[in-house]
C-alpha cells in the first residue's frame, strides 16, 4: 500500500506495511490428521423458525416428518457467499436509500444520508507531517493504538527523506502528529486507507535509527484512552 | 457475574481480586450503522446468499466445523505449528493467581496493536497498584501479564496503563521491528563501469 507523505514542502510516495499480519492457525486431530475449518449449511432461510412457526399444524408436521431440515442441503460445505439487500420477507430489494445512523452512548440518535468516506492516503494531497511533536508517554496514555504500519522507501531519495525523519524523531525522543486531508474539500480529515474503511483521527509517526537503518512506524488510533462517562457495564466473554 | 481475576502486584503482597470491564469506542462515541430503507421507509437488512443463489443464509443458518482431509467432521482438534507439532496451550488467566512480574518498556508497548480495552475494577484497594503503575510510567515502563480469557495457544499481553486514578488494561500482541536500509548496489555498479566512464557515447551510434 502506498502513502503520499509530506514534510514541509517536500512530498514523496512511500510504501507502508502492516506491523501485524493475520496469524495462520493450523489444527490437527488428536491422531495427527490435518483438520481445516469449514462453514457448513445448517438450514436455508426458508426453514427458519419464524417461517415454520407461521405454518398450520406445525406440531403435527413435526411428529410426521422433519419440516425444519432439508436433507439434500444440510451439511453442505459453503465456499464464498455474497451479501444482498432484502426486505422482511427476504425478498431481494434493488432500490433503496442509505443513511448513516449514529446512536450516541446517551441513546440519542442522529442520522444523515449516507456519505461514503473517500480514502486519502494515496491522493494528490499528501498526508502532512505536522510540526506538532508529542511525548511517547502522552501518546501511550491518551490514545489506543489499534493499527500500525512500517514505512519504507521506494528509492534512494525517499530513503534519505525517511532516514532524516526517523533520525530527527529519534533524537528528539518525540512522536510527530500527522494530518490527512479530505481529497475533495482539502480540509483536515481523519486518515482513511481504503474506500469507506475505518477513519483514524489520531495518526502518529515514531522514528528509530540503528546505524544506517531506520524504523519508522505509523501508529493509528480511532479511540482515546479514557473511561466512558456512563458506567461501564461488565461484559462477560471475549467478543473480539 | 464477570469472572474474577486475582492479581498479585508484587512478591509478598496479598492478591487483589479484580474484574475486567470491557469498553470499546462505541461506549465512548456511539455506534455507527448504515441503514438501508425503501422509499416507503421500510428498513431493509442484508443476508448472505450462496453464489449459486440457491440458499439465503440468515442468523444461525450456518455452522463452523472442522473437517479432516477426507471430509469427515472432526469434533476435537489441537492447535499445531505448520509442521504439525503441537503448540502449548496456556490455561485461562482466571485459574491461577496472576503475578505481575512482567515489565515492558514504552518502546515495546508501541510495537503492540491494541485489540481490547478494559477498566480494571476491584472492591479492594487498587491505590497501591495505581501508584506502582504511575511510578513505572515515570520511568517509561508498564506492568504487563499474559492475557488468556480462555485456554488458548495464542495468548495476548495485557498492559496496565494508569489513567488518572484508574487503571486501563490494553490488550494486544507485539510485532517484530522492521528495519529499512538502503539496499542499493550502485557503488559496485559504478565501480565496474569506472574505467569507461569518461567515454561518452557517440551521437548516432545507438540505433
Amino acid at each position: 500500500m502506498q502513502l503520499h507523505i509530506a514534510l514541509e514542502n517536500i512530498d514523496t510516495f512511500i510504501e507502508i506495511t502492516p506491523t501485524h499480519k493475520p496469524i495462520k492457525r493450523h489444527f490437527r486431530t488428536p491422531e495427527g490428521r490435518k483438520a481445516i475449518h469449514k462453514r457448513l449449511l445448517v438450514f436455508d432461510a426458508q426453514f427458519r423458525s419464524e417461517i415454520l412457526s407461521k405454518q398450520q399444524d406445525i406440531s403435527a408436521m413435526l411428529k410426521k416428518e422433519n419440516p425444519d431440515v432439508d436433507i439434500d442441503s444440510a451439511g453442505v460445505a459453503l465456499t464464498r457467499t455474497a451479501r444482498i439487500v432484502v426486505d422482511k420477507d427476504l425478498k431481494p430489494i434493488y432500490t433503496f436509500k442509505e443513511f448513516d445512523v449514529m446512536t450516541r452512548p446517551d441513546g440519542t440518535r442522529q442520522e444523515r444520508p449516507h456519505k461514503p468516506i473517500p480514502p486519502n492516503a494515496d491522493e494528490p494531497i499528501p498526508v502532512k507531517i505536522t510540526d506538532k511533536l508529542l511525548d511517547p508517554v502522552e501518546v501511550a496514555t491518551k490514545f489506543v493504538i489499534s493499527r500500525s504500519f512500517f514505512l519504507s522507501h521506494t528509492d534512494g531519495v525517499s530513503y534519505k527523506f525517511l532516514y532524516e525523519i526517523a533520525k530527527n524523531l529519534s533524537t528528539a525522543g518525540k512522536f510527530a502528529r500527522l494530518q490527512a486531508f479530505d481529497p475533495i474539500t482539502k480540509k483536515p480529515a481523519p486518515l482513511v486507507l481504503r474506500e469507506s474503511a475505518k477513519p483514524y483521527p489520531g495518526v502518529f509517526l515514531e522514528g528509530r535509527i540503528r546505524g544506517d537503518e531506520y524504523c519508522l512506524m505509523l501508529h493509528l488510533s480511532d479511540q482515546e484512552l479514557k473511561i466512558p462517562e456512563a458506567t461501564v457495564a461488565p461484559k462477560e466473554g471475549d467478543t473480539a | 457475574m464477570p469472572r474474577k481475576l486475582r492479581l498479585i502486584p508484587s512478591e509478598g503482597v496479598a492478591a487483589i481480586e479484580v474484574t475486567l470491564s470491557k469498553f470499546t469506542m462505541e461506549d465512548l462515541y456511539g455506534k455507527k450503522t448504515l441503514e438501508k430503507r425503501t422509499a416507503a421507509g421500510e428498513t431493509l437488512s442484508q443476508v448472505a446468499v450462496t453464489l449459486d443463489g440457491a440458499h439465503f443464509l440468515t442468523s444461525g443458518s450456518t455452522s463452523s466445523q472442522y473437517i479432516d482431509e477426507s471430509g469427515l467432521l472432526v469434533s476435537d482438534v489441537v492447535p499445531t505449528d505448520q509442521d504439525g507439532k503441537k503448540l502449548q496451550i496456556f490455561p485461562d488467566m482466571f485459574q491461577e493467581d496472576v503475578r505481575l512480574k512482567q515489565v515492558i518498556s514504552i518502546e515495546e508497548y508501541f510495537t503492540y496493536n491494541i485489540t481490547k480495552t478494559y477498566l480494571l475494577e476491584s472492591e479492594g484497594d487498587l491505590a497501591p497498584l495505581v501508584e506502582r503503575c504511575q511510578q513505572l510510567l515515570a520511568e517509561k515502563k508498564f506492568l504487563a501479564f499474559m492475557y488468556a480469557y480462555y485456554g488458548t495457544a495464542f495468548p495476548e499481553v495485557a498492559v496496565l496503563i494508569p489513567v488518572d486514578k484508574h487503571i486501563i488494561v490494553a490488550v494486544g500482541t507485539p510485532a517484530s521491528l522492521l528495519w529499512a536500509k538502503l539496499n542499493s548496489n550502485l557503488p559496485e555498479l559504478f565501480s565496474e563501469e569506472e574505467s569507461s566512464e569518461d567515454e561518452e557515447p557517440e551521437f548516432g551510434e545507438f540505433w
